[in-house]
């Protein structure tokens, strides 16, 4: 049973691991004692755990969440490309042919009524994906990233930003760790930017700054083109190394797959105003996907009841590489935000092998290289960074909600020290699970939702950091407390409706 | 079960206790691949925990969602009132205003409000914008004005906006002559409106 818990699978079905590592179902004792009951029960069981051919009504109610998806998303889009709504950033007009599809503008009851249409539909899709067909479920996401990718940006000036920076660097020859946007404000893109944000340097990491810096030359809107494709490419890659690890870990993939890729605050609020969190996600599934796909034993293998291989000879010195550029990829996820670094002591202390530690070290020593070569001591200083980001405080932020909810004005400097001394306490208690074995994954994907909940400066885009993780993690409670954070989050956005536009 | 059999249960199989410097660490210290079998006890206090700050943060968020309500419900009932204060000709809820510069006490449990806008369609940069001071409660969609003040708008491109404060404000009439900011400064600092342009103080970072 307590396999059964972690896996997350069918109760009342006993599930035992097959030769392959696949979890095959027998029915319970109890089935043999009463006949059809007992078959019933165990059909049923049988037909959830293995994600049977979905009957008649589970397909209707999928198509009704599926268009109900699209239907939202569009709507969005297609009223946003009218423009002049208070819920899009001053932007340079590129999405005119788009215009005519409904003529009105965005306002606040179309936009929350539909997230809300499309958070329930989300709901009622995620326990039907392991029934329905893959193609079907790709080709949803596909429709949905599309309507994002030719649509203009939603909700924020965080890509007009990147661009500010990338042009910055590549064309003014002004450092962004120095320099703020007020320092061209004779550029194209300076009236874009945020005002929070046009004396302040950038928050990004050096390498994710490189990698803007080619999309400098193409011009405001051919940038702005560039950093959607950038955004997409990193979501379909979040969403594929998501389905992989479902797979490795023997949960339903179909399921991961809906649960990350069609998730609101994904699809809405992320890919739709282009942002470069995807970029890190995708390198740090990369990374754990790399570690779970070695064979070693130490991958929770005696929870999971998974027949993961024990390294001996040869099979050493791949593990070894595998885990060393697992390790990288997350320093380069690292060097493009910096909080993905937050995952990295689970890794390595979950595995406990040198391949993650020469792994870490040389991919420092190499991207802070490249960094100090490119940006100076500027580029390498993450701390100062993080700690002036953390002292940013948002309405949203629950620590701002919980303000209120004890009559104060709003969060006090002491409330800043307070949370970070409650995250270090979930930290090192984490840590200390991930020693005595407890799944590393886990562990990081709850470190990731204790970042979100503890900070004070959260927005949306924030809260698909744990979401992966808690999709792949075999303790289901990280992805309940993801999803039940996120709910409360769009909870949160929808008093609009109540008060006259 | 035996005390022995316990403790053998506890240990780590020996492959799980790691090399080197690991294998000499006491049980209860070394690390391990896998978490032993308990009770159950750890992972039901975990989730009590985990319901309690649920339960928190839902109460919270509700909260912060009804106060948020009431908020925009006075913005909507001040931009209203200060179309029917300052359009002699008002007629409808949705009279003009242009440039809104809208500041709300939301942080602490005062209702007081002041708009500040143009009564005509300019950049707000170089004019004089209105002031009006609210307080009390929404009455059939409309707010009392206490007070108010001419504001001097400084600034000059999208992202130096209009600034509230009382070194650009003037002729302060109503209730607006003797009460204070809530920093403790007067609503107006300037005698006179101003007769030069004076760079603003704003964007000095």
């Amino acid at each position: 049973m307590r396999q059964a818990r972690h896996s997350g699978r069918a109760q009342g079905a006993a599930i035992s691991t097959g030769p392959a590592g696949a979890p095959s179902v027998a029915p319970p004792a109890r089935a043999a004692g009463a006949p059809a009951l007992g078959r019933l029960i165990a059909r049923r069981a049988r037909a959830h755990a293995q994600g049977a051919p979905a009957s008649r009504w589970q397909i209707a109610l999928g198509a009704l969440a599926a268009a109900a998806m699209v239907l939202t998303t569009g709507w969005i889009v297609a009223d946003a490309a009218v423009g002049g709504s208070p819920l899009l950033p001053y932007s340079p007009y590129f999405t005119g042919w788009l215009r005519h599809l409904t003529g009105d503008r965005l306002t606040y009851s179309v936009f929350l009524g539909c997230l809300l249409g499309f958070t329930a539909a989300y709901a009622a899709l995620m326990p039907l994906a392991r029934h329905l067909p893959t193609r079907a479920l790709v080709a949803l996401l596909a429709l949905l990233y599309l309507i994002c990718l030719i649509g203009p940006i939603l909700l924020s000036t965080d890509v007009f930003s990147y661009i500010a920076y990338a042009r910055m660097g590549a064309i003014h020859g002004l450092n962004p760790y120095v320099y703020a946007p007020a320092n061209i404000a004779h550029d194209p893109i300076y009236p874009f930017v945020g005002g929070d944000w046009i004396f302040t340097q950038t928050a990004y990491g050096p390498l994710y700054t490189l990698l803007s810096y080619p999309f400098a030359f193409l011009g405001v809107v051919g940038a702005i083109w560039g950093m959607k494709a950038l955004a997409l490419g990193g979501c379909v890659a979040m969403d594929w190394l998501a389905w992989r690890c479902a797979q490795l870990r023997s949960i339903d993939p179909r399921t991961a797959l809906i649960v990350v890729g069609a998730n609101p605050l994904v699809v809405i609020y992320s890919l739709a105003s282009a942002h470069n969190d995807f970029l890190m996600i995708a390198l740090m599934m990369l990374a754990i996907f790399l570690t779970i796909g070695a064979p070693v034993a130490a991958e929770g293998s005696a929870a999971a009841g998974s027949t993961a291989r024990v390294p001996t000879g040869g099979r050493r010195a791949m593990t070894l590489r595998r885990e060393a550029w697992s390790a990288a990829a997350l320093v380069v996820g690292a060097l493009v935000k910096a909080t993905v670094a937050a995952i990295l002591p689970f890794m390595i202390l979950g595995r406990r092998r040198a391949g993650a530690i020469l792994g870490t070290v040389a991919s420092l020593v190499v991207g802070l290289g490249i960094a100090y070569l490119a940006f100076g001591i500027h580029g390498v200083d993450i701390i100062s960074v993080l700690n002036r980001d953390s002292m940013y405080v948002s309405t949203d932020s629950f620590a701002t909600e919980i303000a209120h909810l004890l009559g104060k004005p709003g969060v006090y400097p002491i409330d800043h020290t307070i949370l970070k001394g409650v995250l270090v306490a979930i930290g090192l208690y984490l840590l200390w699970r991930t020693w005595r074995g407890y799944d590393w994954v886990a562990a990081a994907g709850w470190a990731l939702l204790a970042i979100t909940v503890t900070s004070t400066w959260l927005l949306a885009w924030y809260l698909i950091w744990p979401l992966p993780i808690a999709a792949v993690s075999r303790d289901r409670r990280l992805l309940y407390a993801t999803l039940a954070v996120q709910l409360f989050f769009v909870i949160h956005q929808i008093s609009p409706l109540f008060t006259p536009e | 079960m035996s005390t022995l059999d316990q403790h053998a249960r506890e240990r780590p199989p020996a492959g799980a206790r790691g090399e080197g410097l690991f294998a000499r660490l006491p049980s209860w210290l070394a690390p391990r691949d896998s978490e032993r079998r308990g009770r159950g006890e750890q992972r039901l206090i975990e989730s009590f925990i985990l319901i309690v700050v649920a339960l928190l943060l839902a109460v919270a968020t509700i909260h912060d969602t009804a106060r948020e309500v009431g908020i925009g419900e006075r913005l909507h009932a001040d931009l209203r009132s200060w179309v029917r204060y300052t359009d002699p000709y008002f007629h409808d809820a949705y009279g003009t205003y242009h440039n809104p510069l809208i500041e709300q006490n939301a942080t602490t449990f005062t209702t007081r409000d002041v708009v500040c806008a143009n009564t005509a369609d300019v950049k707000p940069a170089g004019t004089v914008q209105v002031c009006l001071i609210f307080k009390g409660p929404v009455h059939n969609g409309f707010r009392r004005a206490v007070g108010g003040y001419y504001l001097y708008a400084a600034g000059k491109d999208i992202h130096e906006p209009v600034l509230d404060r009382p070194q650009y404000s003037f002729g302060c009439f109503g209730g607006a002559k003797t009460e204070l900011r809530p920093d403790g400064e007067p609503n107006c600092a300037m005698a006179s409106p101003p007769k030069v342009y004076d760079p603003p103080l704003i964007g000095g970072r």
